[in-house]
């Protein structure tokens, strides 16, 4: 599934655009079959009267018609009389009616249009109507008419139309239609265009309301689950997702109460503990047993050990000190050559990259100190390397030891677990460094992950975003 | 053992709010051959100075009431007795005050009693005149060719914002080098000058820990203009130092 076509977004542009779409295939087609149902009908009152005179004619000229014939003709009045009962002349549609009747040419034609009002009357006085616009054997499906000053524009008033023909002297044929509903012009399709185009654009805009929000969550819940920190969203949008932002903000809020406590409790306990420890540290110094005091030392000092890294783990990542560009080869260059001064195997391979990244280098110092003596105490010995790619900065501590199970790799960031099964107890260890290694590292926009070597060792490689360039 | 009582001893004065450490400092240093009296708040403190003039005051940052760092502000107003703090807190924020505000040195809880006593020898070795030179610790920055030194942090910043780490062993160099600058440091001058801040030793040659060094503070390590060698001497800083 094609990634763009997988958003909210997209999806109901989507589907406002089938549903605006079909409703207009199917209104299309209704007024399409509707026409095609009159198609048999005369389209205008000439025509009409043009096939009742053909009719009249073909009858020769009766003096009357009967009902029948009139109601089928749609014939409201037909009567020969000694005098026109049509007004006006009727110009070159006279002309026409007289050669489709196949009557001479200077036979006497008279007509008049009526609307529904007799205004009509005037309007024909006042312009020549045009021949596609009256004439049904020129162009039925013309453009709409409807050119009169006062008619509505695309929309023709019912007709009726009266002629008045001499077939003889003194003697007209005088017919009038009945009211004779003219074609309505049909829906062209650039309204349509317009229209479905407008649909999709309000679509897009109500969509893009409701959808922000959303977008705005998740990314506060990317922050949430990093540092622990929440910041309140604007409740916004509709109302269930503005339902959704309230319960969202609830949470974090909840979270970030119960999270911060919890580091708060186990801060103060650290705290507390560092003056009894110093005080047990004066006591033993003072002891006159040389035995006694060296094996008191060694539990103190695993006592502090502990009480240090809770302290650490419950103060990772709170610091407030504004981050800023760090030589990320001379923190891992010093932090090697310290380690190495107190004895610890560790290796540089030495490089020429000098990724620059945001940050704190006391807390990357720390959490890469961690993973190195978690190397060294498990693994032997560490080699570290630095590179550089897609817009990253990647320290590889790689160890000797026996590695760890793909299944247990994911526990070991845990607090407080030792995977005792594949390792050694003697070898010591809180359980707490990785864990305050990824709190910090994520805290900096980072990743941690663990990889098996190919033969035995393992890999941790810790990735941290670059300093974007400055312009 | 106890050591022989007599008119040379020097005198700390330990000022904590917890009775334990109250006591058990003053047993500690009174093993080790100092004279120790204690108070428990700033105004005993006050009385404690007043009456007895200590050589060096051991002070605890977080007390109720009266604070220590706000009681070493007007103690170093006052006299030039060296003050050491201690704290329960590590943070770099702590430190960096302590300094500031006229410390002389600085302890964390729980610290190793040798390291303490080390410290305090140190203090009063310096402020006796025996070493008194230009004390870093007392300027948090420094400026040269194209750095700045955080002495509280242990890092350099160059002109172009970047922050660039250094190892104990190139920091302690740094200091010795910048408290002596155009000064020809010959290299045993430097190996006993890095005895005498207290700190562990160079543990490789002073050649290796400055060539090491350089690559990291020179714009081109074959050439150095920072840190220069002297025929047959030595090694000088031949950058001007600014103190911020």
């Amino acid at each position: 599934m094609l990634k763009w076509f997988d958003t909210l977004l997209t999806r109901i542009v989507i589907l406002v655009a089938a549903a605006v779409l079909s409703t207009f295939v199917l209104v299309y087609f209704i007024v399409q079959f509707q026409m095609s149902a009159q198609n048999d009908e005369p389209r205008s009152a000439i025509s009409v009267a043009l096939t009742a005179l053909l009719e009249a004619k073909s009858m020769d000229w009766p003096d009357t018609l009967s009902s029948e014939d009139r109601k089928r003709l749609k014939v409201a009045e037909y009567a020969m009389s000694p005098n026109a009962l049509a007004s006006s002349g009727a110009g070159p549609i006279g002309d026409r009616l007289l050669d489709r009747l196949d009557l001479p040419a200077p036979t006497p034609v008279r007509l008049s249009l009526n609307g529904r009002d007799d205004k009509v009357d005037d309007e024909m006085g006042g312009r020549r109507p045009v021949p596609g616009d009256l004439w049904p054997g020129t162009d039925l499906a013309g453009p709409p008419g409807g050119r009169g000053k006062g008619g509505r524009p695309g929309f023709k008033p019912p007709q009726s139309v009266t002629v008045s023909i001499a077939i003889a002297e003194d003697r007209w044929v005088n017919l009038r239609t009945e009211d004779i509903r003219p074609s309505q012009p049909r829906p062209g399709l650039l309204p349509m265009i317009v229209l479905v185009g407008l649909m999709v654009g309000i679509g897009i805009w109500a969509a893009l309301n409701a959808i922000n929000p959303l977008r705005q969550m998740a990314r506060a819940a990317d922050t949430l689950a990093a540092d622990y920190k929440h910041a309140p969203l604007h409740e916004e949008g509709p109302s269930d997702v503005k339902d959704a932002l309230r319960a969202f903000n609830r949470m974090g809020q909840r979270l970030e109460t119960v999270v911060s406590g919890q580091r708060q409790l186990l801060a103060a306990i650290g705290h507390d503990l560092r003056t009894p420890i110093t005080s047990l540290k004066l006591k033993v110094e003072m002891l006159a047993d040389a035995g006694e005091r060296e094996r008191m030392s060694r539990a103190l000092a695993e006592l502090e050990r502990i009480t240090e890294a809770a302290l650490s783990a419950a103060t990772a990542g709170q610091s407030s000190e504004p981050f800023q560009p760090l030589d990320i080869h001379s923190l891992v260059d010093s932090l090697v050559e310290d380690l190495t001064d107190l004895g610890q195997d560790v290796r540089f391979d030495e490089t020429d990259v000098r990724p620059i990244v945001l940050g704190r280098s006391d807390e990357l110092t720390r959490a890469l100190r961690n993973i190195i003596e978690n190397a060294v105490r498990y693994g032997d010995r560490a080699t570290v390397s630095l590179a550089q790619a897609q817009g990253k900065a990647v320290i590889t501590v790689r160890d000797e030891g026996p590695g760890i199970p793909e299944e247990a790799q994911a526990r070991v960031f845990e607090p407080l677990v030792r995977l005792e099964e594949s390792r050694n107890r003697e070898t010591g260890g809180h359980g707490l460094g990785l864990h305050i290694a990824k709190t910090l590292i994520e805290a900096h926009s980072g990743g941690i992950a663990l990889k098996n070597g190919a033969s035995s060792g393992l890999e941790v490689l810790i990735s941290l975003p670059l300093k974007p360039a400055a312009r | 053992m106890p050591e022989m009582v007599n008119a040379s001893q020097e005198h700390i004065l330990v000022i904590d709010d917890d009775r334990d450490i109250r006591e058990d400092l003053k047993s500690y240093l009174g093993d080790n051959g100092f004279r120790v009296s204690t108070a428990e708040n700033a105004a005993a403190a006050r009385r404690a100075i007043h009456n007895e003039e200590p050589d060096l005051i051991l002070l605890d940052v977080m007390m109720p009431g009266e604070d220590g760092v706000s009681l070493c502000r007007s103690i170093v107003r006052l006299t030039t007795i060296p003050i050491v703090f201690i704290s329960a807190r590590t943070d770099e924020i702590d430190r960096i005050v302590g300094l500031e505000v006229g410390a002389d040195d600085y302890v964390c809880k729980p610290f190793n009693p040798r390291e303490l006593l080390a410290r305090i020898r140190s203090v009063l070795r310096r402020t006796n005149g025996h070493d008194r030179q230009m004390t870093p610790e007392k300027t948090r920055y420094f400026e040269f060719d194209r750095w700045t030194l955080d002495t509280a942090k242990r890092t350099m910043t160059r002109d172009d914002g970047v922050v660039v780490s250094l190892s104990s062993g190139e920091f302690q160099l740094l200091t010795i080098f910048i408290a002596r600058p155009q000064i020809v440091l010959s290299r045993e001058r430097i190996v006993e000058l890095s005895h005498a801040e207290g700190a562990d030793v160079f543990d490789r040659s002073v050649d290796s820990q400055v060539s090491r060094f350089r690559k990291k503070i020179e714009r081109d390590p074959k050439n150095p203009e920072i840190i220069q060698t002297v025929w047959g001497g030595g090694y000088v800083f031949a950058a001007d130092v600014k103190k911020l």
